[in-house]
């Protein structure tokens, strides 16, 4: 997480970030806005933590040999987010990724860091970046769209079932915004590196560990 | 600020750093030489053979990653360089490439015929190359010492008619443990913390590690800039290092000569942070990554992958035609685990698979692109790369020929670290071979198709022509004297293979020069 710093994130998501403290209307639910300059407490993101954990690997399925209590454990041993400041963009992140109805408002990029975050060429000409854009939106909206229409308006990603976390998870790490998929991306990777990275895992797959 | 005062200061331990302080204090006795490393200085007892604490011998504790977060840019740091985690695989220099880096660049010497550059008896690449596979111990490996995957591979390109090689290893009674990468608990892999690093603390060199370089001194003599030693910060080792030679605290080193071998991405920050002119802006431009796909396949039965030699068998059949290799890794479990981007139960079940996984790579020579580069900002540094679609187009095409391969050797099943869709096809998954068709959808989209790297180059490249290099073809800036960059940051462009002998090789080359014109630096 060392990329994701503070300011790289509010380097990525300027427009949101700038426009959700000023309620300027991204969102009727503005009060997120405060997640952005105020650093969540562990209450607003540990159920979402635990949620995406549960969604990136089958804990509690009859053959995972991890409960999420061993994984959430070994996991913020390994990843100190309470304790490092590194880790707050993930903290924010996390609070703003439980929020299901922010994420197809995305708005379109102003500053050249963030024409990273959408996957449009820096030297893009301004009409071909804007044409880009529009069409990366559109389809970010009938994604989130089909994903309301098959799931409902819920309002919360720790609420949702299991196939929704999924299905909301995937949303994020198939999404055409970079920023997202960096998320989901490299979320799943944190997870997976406490998993594998304990004994218990080892011999579930077979793997027979050090030899020293 | 403590103040050191030495002849040489090589910045860096690596296959560049660590061979050049081997190389001066065998051939300038007397010279005082300090080698300042960045990273920790590890023994065998601190190799666990588990992945999550070996990230202390890498760069940024293992983190590090291009600017968009996509493709992690792994590298050692500590003593050793890459040299200590890396697999031990050894590739001569490739003749053709120098001669075109002569062509392209304007870069003279570095003879490849047996020639004595600079007047110094037998001073040439495969002299030096030679040399190095004398101290390093490097052969090639033997039959019954291949694994099961490396010797599907090879079975694999015999079905596919194509041809397959072995490394050359730099290894001593190898255990054949399959941890290379997460350093070898054995003492067997001949890197530079084993070999040339002690030779040169043997022959009276001051090795200070954990030692943060956060500039190089410049000063103007006689109205031309020149390197005067380095300033930083000694920290305390981390848990696991031997003691260092110094407290922790800040520290100055000034020398005669200062020689650069931190790495292609710690050279250019280290320059360009300590204000090198750059009239030409060619500092840290046209990085090369060497960006690699891993492939797996599944097999029907259990295989040797994590235990044995990891990498042996590679092909260069496309090389020259396409500009790829296709060369044999596994990975440990987390590795494994992380590579593939799928959720839930899709990603377990196919972790079960894991002693049933062949697995090997396609490593791209990417070319040169100067938007490709190593940003420096007085807050942060960043690495900017994307693959040009040249390069994508030649990586579609590398891909689809692994997926064939991996079916040729065997599997049933037949993966890409990917979630893009591709033809009818939801992800790349492929249980027959006419799938691998689809390949050529495949976008490479930055996090949805996993593309890694280990070999950073090129980015103080060597050039006489002021406009296409930093540094000359003595390794010298053609800014600061006494002033030497000597690694895989040198390299104009890709040296066409695994790196760490063509890195080694430059290095013996210039420490022997350098020892030869010592007069050269010697006045300052």
């Amino acid at each position: 997480m060392d990329e994701l710093s503070r300011r790289r994130f509010l380097s990525l998501c300027s427009v949101l970030a700038a426009c959700l403290p000023a309620c300027s209307g991204i969102t009727q639910r503005t009060r997120i806005a405060s997640a952005f300059v105020v650093d969540p407490a562990v209450g607003d993101y540990g159920n979402t933590l635990r949620a995406v954990m549960r969604t990136v690997l089958p804990i509690g399925s009859p053959e995972f040999p991890l409960d999420i209590n061993v994984l959430e454990e070994r996991f913020l041993r390994m990843f100190p987010l309470e304790d490092e400041r590194q880790f707050l963009p993930l903290q924010r992140t996390l609070t703003y990724f439980d929020h299901l109805d922010l994420a197809p408002h995305v708005a379109p990029p102003l500053v050249a860091a963030e024409r990273i975050a959408v996957d449009v060429p820096v030297r893009t000409s301004e009409a071909e970046f804007r044409l880009q854009c529009a069409e990366k939106r559109n389809a970010e909206s009938l994604a989130c769209d089909a994903f309301f229409a098959r799931f409902g308006p819920a309002s919360h990603f720790s609420a949702l079932d299991g196939n929704g976390q999924l299905a909301w998870l995937r949303l994020w790490a198939e999404s055409q915004w970079s920023v997202k998929r960096e998320f989901a991306d490299r979320l799943r990777v944190l997870v997976c590196i406490a998993a594998y990275s304990a004994d218990r895992m080892w011999l579930e797959i077979g793997y027979e560990g050090p030899l020293v | 600020m403590r103040t050191i005062d030495t002849d040489v200061l090589i910045i860096g331990s690596g296959a560049g750093g660590g061979v050049l302080a081997g190389t001066v204090t065998e051939l300038l006795p007397g010279k005082r030489v300090v080698i300042a490393e960045k990273g920790g200085w590890f023994a065998r007892d601190f190799m666990k053979q588990r992945e999550w604490d070996a990230r202390f011998m890498y760069a940024d504790k293992q983190r590090r990653t291009t600017a968009d977060g996509a493709i992690p840019v792994r590298s050692g740091e500590a003593v050793g360089g890459g040299t200590i985690i890396n697999e031990a695989m050894c590739h001569d220099p490739i003749p053709a490439v120098w001669a075109r880096w002569r062509s392209e660049y304007g870069i003279d010497k570095l003879s490849f015929d047996d020639a004595d550059d600079y007047g110094v008896p037998h001073l040439n690449i495969p002299a030096c190359t030679e040399e190095l596979k004398r101290r390093l111990n490097i052969q090639r490996v033997r039959d019954g010492e291949l694994n099961e995957n490396n010797s599907i591979f090879e079975a694999a390109c015999a079905a596919a008619g194509i041809p397959s090689q072995r490394w050359e290893r730099n290894v001593r009674d190898c255990a054949g443990c399959g941890f290379c990468d997460q350093g070898c608990a054995y003492d067997a892999k001949q890197g530079c913390d084993r070999t040339y690093v002690p030779d040169a603390i043997a022959r009276g060199a001051q090795l200070i590690h954990s030692f943060d370089i956060g500039s190089i001194t410049i000063e103007r003599r006689h109205g031309v800039l020149t390197a005067s030693g380095a300033a930083g910060r000694v920290r305390t080792p981390e848990r696991g290092s031997r003691p260092n030679s110094v407290a922790a605290g800040l520290l100055h080193v000034r020398a005669k000569l200062v020689v650069l071998a931190a790495g292609a991405i710690a050279d250019p920050v280290l320059m360009l942070r300590s204000g090198v002119p750059d009239p030409n802006g060619v500092i840290g431009r046209g990085l090369i990554l060497h960006p690699a796909l891993p492939v797996a396949g599944i097999m029907d039965r259990p295989i040797s992958n994590y235990r044995g030699a990891p990498g042996v068998s590679y092909s260069r059949h496309y090389a020259a035609s396409h500009g790829f290799s296709l060369e044999v890794s596994f990975g440990h479990p987390v590795y494994g685990s992380t590579i593939f981007p799928f959720f839930g139960a899709e990603h377990f079940a196919l972790m079960k698979n894991y002693t049933r996984l062949a697995a090997f790579g396609v490593m791209l020579v990417d070319s040169v692109d100067p938007k490709n580069r190593v940003e420096v900002t007085p807050a942060t540094t960043r690495i900017h790369y994307r693959l040009s679609d040249a390069d994508r187009e030649r990586m579609r095409f590398a891909a689809e020929r692994a997926v064939e391969l991996m079916f040729d050797g065997g599997a049933h099943e037949v993966v890409l670290p990917s979630n893009e869709p591709i033809g009818p096809l939801p992800v790349p998954r492929f249980r027959r071979v006419a799938d691998a068709v689809h390949v050529r959808e495949l976008q490479f989209v930055p996090h949805r198709t996993m593309i890694t790297s280990s070999h950073c180059q090129a980015t103080v490249k060597m050039s006489e022509d002021v406009r296409l290099g930093a540094i000359n073809s003595r390794c010298e800036s053609h800014s600061v004297r006494n002033l030497v960059v000597c690694d895989a940051a040198s390299f104009p462009a890709s040296c066409g293979v695994n790196p760490m002998l063509a890195i080694m090789a430059l290095a013996r080359y210039q420490g022997r020069r350098i020892a030869a014109e010592w007069d050269r630096y010697a006045e300052a």
